[in-house]
C-alpha cells in the first residue's frame, strides 16, 4: 500500500503538469507596473508603432516541457502571438513615459523578435528556469522615413527553484520581458537621437539618417 | 497519525507548489523616496570568463539519464573538456583587454550616472564597506559581480555577446529589510562569432568595455527611476 501510494506521487511530481501537453502561457507586460525612465526626460512624441515581425528561428513555440532527463516533452507555446505581446509592451513603456500612439506619429516604431525561449535546466537539487526575450527596434523619422536609430534589446532572467508548474514558467517569462522593456527605456543612446532629431528638424535642419 | 501517506502528499504538495529560491526585490518609490546619501561597495572585481562550449552542452542530462553511471562519468568527461576550452578561449580574450577588470569601467559609469542626476549623494568604494562608511547615510549599497566576459547567445549561428553578472543589495541604514536584491544579467546588443573576436581584439576591448558602462548606467538608472 505505501509502495502503491509512493509510486503514485512520485508519478505525479515527476510528470509535473502533464509533461505531454502542450502548456499555454498567458506571457504580456503588466501596463500598470510600466515605469518610468530616461525616455521621459523628453518632450512628449508621437510615435507610430507597426505590426511587430516574428524572426525567431523556432516560430512555433516558446519552449519545452522537459523531463527530468532534460528531454523534451511538449511544446510550451503563448496564448497571443509573440510579436504582438513585445509590441504591446513597448507600446505601454512609451504611454508609461509620457508619450503618445498612433497614427501619424512624429516617429515610426518597426521591430522584430529575435529570441522569446523559455528554458529549464536540471541541477542536483533545483530546477532552473531560464526567460530569454530579444528583439530589434528600428526608428524613423516621418515623414522623411530616415532611420534615427536601431538596436537589440535583451531580456533575460532566471530563476531557481525545487520545483514549478505554468505559473511559475509564465512568472520567469514575463520578467524576462520586462527587462528587456527596461533596457529600452533606459537607453540613454536611444533618448539621446530622438533628442537630438527633434532639435534639428526645430531648428529647420536636413536631418541625416543615424550611423 | 501522521503516516506515510500524509508525509507523502505534503512532500508532493511542497515540491510542485514550490516558489524560487530567490525572491527579487527591486527599488520603488516609496522605498527610495527618503534615501539622498548612499554608501556603495563593489567588493569584487568579479571573474572574466568565456560561457560558450558549456553553454552548448544541453544534451547533459538527457545523455546521463539514458546512460546511468556511465552517462554520467561521460557527462563528467565532456564537462570538464568544455570548461577548458573556454578557459583557453578567455585567456586569448584576456590578452586583447590591457586589463581584465569587470568592476572599474562599470563603477565608473554608475558613478557618472548617478552625479550627473544629483538625485543622491553617493559615496563608492571598489571594497567591502567598514562600519564608519555605513553610518551618517540613508542607504547600504552592495554589488557584487559575479562574472563578465563573453557568453553564447544564439546557438544556431553559435555568436557570443559581451555580459557581466551580479547582484545588488541595498538596505535602509540601520536596517536589515532589503530594499533592493537582485540578480542582474545584462547582455551587449552587438553579437559576433568567436572566429570575428579573435582575430580583433579592438572588437573585444570595445564591446567588453561597452557592455559594463552599459550595466553601471543601468544599475544607476535603476535608483533614479524606481
Amino acid at each position: 500500500m505505501f509502495k502503491r501510494t509512493t509510486f503514485t506521487i512520485m508519478v505525479l511530481l515527476f510528470s509535473s503538469g502533464c509533461a505531454l501537453t502542450t502548456a499555454t502561457l498567458n506571457v504580456n507586460y503588466d501596463s500598470d507596473t510600466a515605469r518610468k525612465g530616461p525616455l521621459s526626460s523628453m518632450d512628449a512624441v508621437r510615435f507610430s508603432v507597426a505590426s511587430f515581425k516574428d524572426a525567431r528561428s523556432d516560430t512555433a513555440r516558446i519552449g519545452f516541457k522537459k523531463n527530468l532527463y532534460g528531454m523534451n516533452m511538449a511544446d510550451i507555446l503563448t496564448k497571443q502571438p509573440v510579436e504582438e505581446v513585445v509590441r504591446n509592451a513597448v507600446i505601454s513603456t512609451l504611454k508609461a513615459n509620457g508619450h503618445d500612439v498612433g497614427e501619424d506619429g512624429t516617429f515610426a516604431i518597426e521591430g522584430e523578435v529575435t529570441k522569446f525561449w523559455f528554458d529549464t535546466q536540471v541541477n542536483f537539487w533545483t530546477i532552473e528556469f531560464i526567460g530569454s526575450a530579444n528583439s530589434t527596434l528600428r526608428i524613423y523619422e516621418k515623414p522623411s522615413g530616415t532611420l534615427v536609430y536601431e538596436r537589440a534589446y535583451n531580456g533575460y532572467y532566471d530563476e531557481k527553484s525545487m520545483g514549478g508548474l505554468e505559473g511559475s514558467w509564465e512568472r520567469v517569462m514575463n520578467a524576462s520581458l520586462a527587462r528587456m522593456v527596461e533596457s529600452i527605456m533606459f537607453d540613454q543612446d536611444l533618448v539621446a537621437a530622438l533628442k537630438d532629431n527633434t532639435r534639428k528638424r526645430g531648428n529647420g535642419d536636413n536631418v541625416a539618417g543615424a550611423d | 497519525m501522521f503516516g506515510h501517506k500524509s508525509f507523502l502528499t505534503s512532500l508532493a504538495c511542497a515540491l510542485i507548489s514550490c516558489g524560487p529560491v530567490h525572491n527579487e526585490i527591486r527599488p520603488d518609490p516609496a522605498a527610495i523616496g527618503n534615501i539622498r546619501t548612499i554608501a556603495v561597495s563593489f567588493p569584487q572585481q568579479g571573474e572574466f570568463a568565456v560561457f560558450n562550449e558549456r553553454a552548448k552542452a544541453n544534451a547533459a542530462p538527457a545523455v546521463a539519464g539514458m546512460f546511468g553511471l556511465v552517462g554520467l562519468i561521460g557527462v563528467a568527461a565532456v564537462d570538464a573538456q568544455n570548461v577548458s576550452a573556454d578557459g583557453k578561449q578567455a585567456k586569448a580574450f584576456g590578452a586583447s583587454l590591457e586589463q581584465v577588470d569587470c568592476r572599474a569601467p562599470l563603477q565608473s559609469s554608475f558613478e557618472h550616472t548617478l552625479k550627473e542626476a544629483k538625485r543622491f549623494v553617493a559615496y563608492v568604494y571598489n571594497r567591502p564597506l567598514e562600519r564608519s562608511e555605513t553610518e551618517g547615510v540613508d542607504g547600504i549599497l552592495e554589488f557584487d559581480i559575479h562574472h563578465c566576459g563573453f557568453r553564447l547567445v544564439d546557438q544556431n549561428k553559435g555568436e557570443v555577446a559581451a555580459f557581466v553578472e551580479l547582484s545588488a543589495h541595498m538596505t535602509p541604514s540601520g536596517s536589515r529589510n532589503a530594499i533592493w536584491d537582485d540578480r542582474e544579467s545584462i547582455t551587449g546588443s552587438d553579437r559576433y562569432s568567436l572566429s570575428t573576436l579573435n582575430t580583433d581584439p579592438e572588437l573585444v576591448r570595445k564591446e567588453f568595455i561597452k557592455v559594463l558602462q552599459d550595466a553601471g548606467a543601468r544599475l544607476a538608472n535603476q535608483l533614479l527611476y524606481p
